[in-house]
């Protein structure tokens, strides 16, 4: 098999942690991370998707902080309708927060939720009215007015540079014209600095009060001119791809992202910059609009309000970056109270309430385990008739128990309501070491062995909650000791005895044989909840104990990694994604084992926390 | 085959579409809470968990109604304030 280190010409770093995303420098770098056993790379993959809703809906208002700690603060409720309400973002919902002390909208916003500085904007009449040079402060829940910029200016850039204590003011437009000039804030008072090359309103600025990125913008047009700033003056960079005005922006000045605005008409047009230049994203913001407020880095922002052209309280967050890859893993359980094997056709349920009856431990056993994920426990309630070899389905709260191996085979079923066994119907046949699957109220039982030796049926029943009848379909196949899952309508029956990988499909009426497994076995487990489309089996004999285990999607069986301890006769429960094997025979000799192991298949995950794919 | 569908669904908030969503279909919100999405089947999906189906054409009647909204607050505007905040009066927008 080739490497990675083959492929790549280096070995994948073995991290604890996740590294830190750098720039767009950093695409490709691939890690395991041991803490949480997933293998991961940083790919060019950026996506916004849905955050929660403002209770004010608003337009040209600012916004800074992050994607789990944001805030956004005035702007327009209607065009001409100014407002001073603020909220606080937590990363899933907006909260009413306290009013600025002027109402006022095109204003420009930095720092964090619990310590930031808004500053600028313009006031609509009646008072006070026009260009704003007032700066408030936040300091999480209120607001508090702390000095005036030298130039009073509106249209700035909605989020910009730099902290509460050390923040930077720069373009924007007056009534008589678009602004180059700037200023330096102390946490008290504005200083005049040197100016940008190119005046300009309504456009993205991120960065420090040192090292800052204004970009597009309106001059006397839309603009895609970038300026670099840094801490003395201003040098004009590579453009943004997508000239515009009325966009945000956030990040770094080495590590930027600007969103939004309009060219005409609005856009969604999402760029990052890397420290030289603008790259544009596939995708944008899902809503275009100009006017929005914004915050975060290159790898998590949000996007809040704006114009679309009515406006709007949604917000998007951009996530970017992270793809990581849980490999297909078995992984140990607790273990069963009671050793015990011959459980072909045994045990149901889900990986995290399952449920098992029956068995040998020497002689039969009647005794009754429920799992919950990590421990089993006995139940109080035993099978009336001591047996090994049944067949069971359904939940764990309500469950058909039939079949199996007293001191010959038996028809005897039983049903299971969480509390007691009750015996009901028998089948019209006995057997033991079925194929089996549905539910209490509707299942199948398939082929298996009806006598003590090796006679084999290929016989199918159908159970309706009450009654079992014999079917006019048998499996093509006969054979016992085999893997089986799905439901009354829909099925699979795979492996068994004699050795075989023969796999066969139900679907209610008539039996299809399909693409056979890879390893022929006998006394496999199968995730007995799995799909006609999606199921596992594990372990069995071929002819010595396997571990091997085997993953059906519709059409085909692929081989996964193998159980921790190989062994045969064990029973299964579960689904293709999530499964349980326990009990079972390690030796192929007569041992008993109560060892357990949980089944999780393999999840890809891109932007940290979507896309799930097994 | 058809390359959208459209629909109207209101943005209840936090996870209304996923980063899952967004790789798996084209997805555009417009004003009127209208949207166009990839026509494939988890995009149908998407829609019909969310919202109602429309026409093409009943979609585009619902955007131009609140385009026409905007345009008359925009020309409600003093014209000082139209002037001096730089701001363009609503264009049409044309569904994909």
């Amino acid at each position: 098999m080739t490497t990675y280190n083959e492929i790549a010409g280096r070995r994948v770093n073995f991290l604890s942690s996740d590294p830190t995303y750098v720039d767009t420098n950093s695409e490709g770098q691939v890690w395991y991370n041991s803490s949480t056993a997933t293998l991961k790379a940083w790919l060019p993959v950026g996506t916004w998707s849905a955050g929660g809703n403002l209770n004010t809906t608003r337009a040209y208002g600012a916004g800074t902080g992050t994607q789990s700690a944001g805030l956004m603060a005035g702007g327009d409720t209607t065009p001409g309708t100014n407002t001073n309400s603020s909220e606080n973002y937590n990363g899933i919902a907006w909260t009413t927060s306290g009013n600025m002390n002027t109402s006022k909208e095109t204003l420009a916003g930095t720092g964090v939720q619990t310590a930031a500085v808004f500053f600028g904007g313009y006031t609509v009449p009646p008072s006070p009215t026009g260009d704003q040079s007032s700066t408030e402060k936040y300091n999480g829940t209120s607001w508090t007015t702390s000095g005036t910029m030298n130039t009073a200016r509106r249209a700035l850039s909605n989020s910009s540079a730099g902290t509460q204590t050390a923040a930077l003011g720069f373009g924007g437009s007056n009534a008589a014209s678009n602004l180059a000039s700037t200023e330096s804030y102390n946490g008290s008072t504005w200083t005049s600095v040197n100016s940008m090359n190119t005046a300009r309103g309504y456009f993205a600025g991120f960065g420090s009060q040192t090292a800052a990125i204004g970009a597009g913008g309106n001059t006397t047009t839309q603009t895609s001119a970038t300026e670099s700033w840094n801490g003395t003056s201003w040098t004009t960079i590579n453009s943004l791809n997508t000239a515009r005005s009325g966009l945000a922006g956030a990040g770094t000045q080495t590590s930027g992202i600007a969103f939004g605005g309009s060219i005409p008409p609005f856009t969604g047009a999402t760029e990052l910059y890397n420290g030289t230049s603008w790259t544009s994203n596939p995708t944008g913001l899902s809503t275009a609009r100009a006017g929005l407020g914004g915050g975060g880095t290159q790898t998590t922002a949000f996007a809040a309000s704006g114009n679309t052209p009515t406006y709007t309280n949604v917000t998007e967050e951009w996530n970017f970056g992270v793809y990581s890859y849980s490999a297909a893993a078995w992984a140990s359980g607790g273990n069963l109270n009671t050793a015990r094997r011959a459980l072909e056709g045994t045990g149901n349920g889900t990986q995290t309430a399952a449920i098992i009856m029956g068995g040998f431990t020497g002689s039969n056993t009647s005794a009754t385990e429920l799992y919950n994920g990590s421990a089993w426990t006995t139940s109080p309630a035993t099978l009336n008739t001591a047996r090994r070899k049944i067949g069971s389905f359904g939940t764990q709260t309500a469950t058909l128990a039939t079949g199996g191996t007293v001191t010959a085979v038996s028809n005897a079923t039983e049903s299971y309501n969480g509390t007691s066994w009750t015996t009901v119907n028998s089948m019209n046949s006995s057997k033991e070491a079925m194929g089996v699957f549905g539910i209490q109220t509707a299942g199948i039982v398939a082929g298996g062995s009806d006598a003590s030796g090796p006679g084999f049926t290929n016989a199918t029943e159908s159970w309706n909650g009450t009654s079992w009848t014999t079917l006019p379909a048998t499996i093509n196949t006969t054979r016992a000791d085999v893997g089986a899952f799905g439901i009354q309508s829909a099925g699979i029956i795979a492996f068994g005895s004699p050795q075989t990988a023969a796999t066969e499909s139900w679907n209610g009426s008539s039996w299809t044989s399909v693409n056979s497994g890879n390893t022929a076995r006998i006394k496999p487990a199968s995730s007995k909840n799995g799909t006609q489309t999606a199921g596992i089996v594990a372990g069995g004999s071929n002819p010595g104990v396997t571990g091997a285990t085997e993953s059906w999607n519709g059409t085909s069986w692929s081989n996964l990694p193998s159980m921790s301890t190989a062994r045969n006769a064990l029973a299964g429960a579960g689904t293709q994604s999530l499964g349980l094997v326990m009990g079972g025979d390690p030796t192929n000799g007569g041992a008993t084992t109560t060892a357990t192991e949980a089944w999780t298949g393999e999840v890809a995950t891109a932007s940290s926390k979507t896309l799930t794919t097994s | 085959m058809a390359l959208f569908i459209y629909g109207v669904a209101s943005n209840y908030g936090k996870d209304f579409f996923t980063a899952q969503d967004r790789q798996n279909f084209f997805l555009r919100g417009y004003p009127g809470d209208v949207w166009v999405i990839g026509a494939t089947e988890k995009g149908a999906l998407w829609l019909a968990e969310r919202g109602v189906e429309k026409t093409k054409s009943e979609a585009q009647a619902i955007v131009d109604g609140e385009v026409s909204k905007a345009q008359a607050a925009y020309d409600a505007l003093p014209e000082d304030q139209k002037t001096n905040l730089n701001r363009q009066r609503p264009t049409a927008i044309n569904l994909p």
